[in-house]
């Protein structure tokens, strides 16, 4: 089934708005406008590092856009609440606080747990799940499917887990939030590719 | 001018208070910057008809560009804070030891 096949609104309440992203290449993370590193971090720099994760998606929707690509962007409040905002305000927060995006917004989304958004489900690969992803469920059962699963089945541990989605809605490829959109060399050695390599290798 | 100044920054996320430590010879200026949570030194700032311009690098797990601007307005600072290319955020600045 085609990731863009699943009923999600965008932001400003359109119904099924990702079925206009078929036969585009996407990347799709789940963003926290208000995403705080308090305590260690003060108010200053926990919005420079919100506006880094979003000025780097900007350019990487900048760079790609002519070439069938674009972020895609769905806030989500189970990082210790930094998105606790209706649909309305987040998108006058970041309209007003980081007026440099353009990429699109889709409604706000659970990514994990009993109420995830079936989008997130897929781009998991919850269909192929053996196993509770709750942290409580340390059964051998649980721990055995996790193991076997990977990564590829992982639970989202942050805000800006980013998936990059094939144009016939496949998930293809997943960075974790520390895998900025710009970066030169990949953060995990071996990892193969930075997102920007990624981006411009499957768009040939 | 030597002086310490109390200063809030409007950031998205709420008020954020800071200390900042200027030794003006105009159009030279050295000073700090502090919080609870750190420090940072500057020794190239500029200040030229009450226009003031203070730019230094920080390390923190990323490298980052600040750059504070102001304009006196007797003897409190009224001006942005801007990291790298984001937006600017907004700061007024109350002196309470000032020696002119």
């Amino acid at each position: 089934m085609s990731i863009y096949n699943i009923p999600i609104r965008t932001i400003d309440g359109e119904e099924d708005g990702l079925s206009n992203y078929k036969g585009k290449l996407t990347l799709m993370v789940n963003v926290s406008s208000k995403a705080s590193y308090e305590p260690k971090c003060s108010k200053v720099w926990s919005y420079a590092r919100t506006c880094r994760q979003f000025w780097q998606l900007q350019k990487v929707h900048d760079e790609f856009k002519d070439r069938g690509f674009s972020v895609l962007a769905f806030p989500c409040n189970q990082f210790a609440s930094t998105e606790p905002g209706t649909n309305e305000e987040i998108s006058a927060f970041i309209k007003k606080y980081y007026p440099f995006v353009t990429f699109p917004f889709f409604e706000k989304v659970d990514v994990n747990g009993k109420n995830e958004h079936p989008l997130f489900s897929a781009l998991k690969g919850n269909e192929k799940r053996n196993y509770s992803d709750t942290a409580a469920d340390q059964s051998n059962a649980a721990q055995q499917g996790q193991n076997l699963a990977g990564q590829a089945i992982a639970r989202i541990p942050h805000g800006y887990e980013k998936f990059i989605v094939s144009g016939d809605g496949v998930m293809i490829s997943r960075f974790n939030w520390q895998d900025m959109p710009l970066d030169e060399i990949p953060r995990v050695m071996g990892a193969g590719w930075t997102i920007r390599e990624a981006l411009d290798e499957i768009l040939g | 001018m030597i002086g310490k100044w109390k200063m809030v920054v409007d950031t998205p996320f709420g008020d954020e208070n800071y200390n900042f430590k200027l030794n003006a010879i105009s159009p030279h200026v050295s000073g700090s910057i502090w919080t609870d949570m750190g420090s940072a030194s500057f020794d190239n700032g500029k200040l030229e008809d009450g226009k003031l311009e203070i730019k230094f690098d920080v390390d923190t797990p990323q490298k980052a560009s600040i750059l504070i601007e102001g304009s006196f307005l007797y003897n409190s600072i009224i001006g942005t804070v801007q990291i790298d290319e984001y937006p600017k955020m907004i700061f007024k600045a109350d002196s309470y030891d000032v020696n002119i």
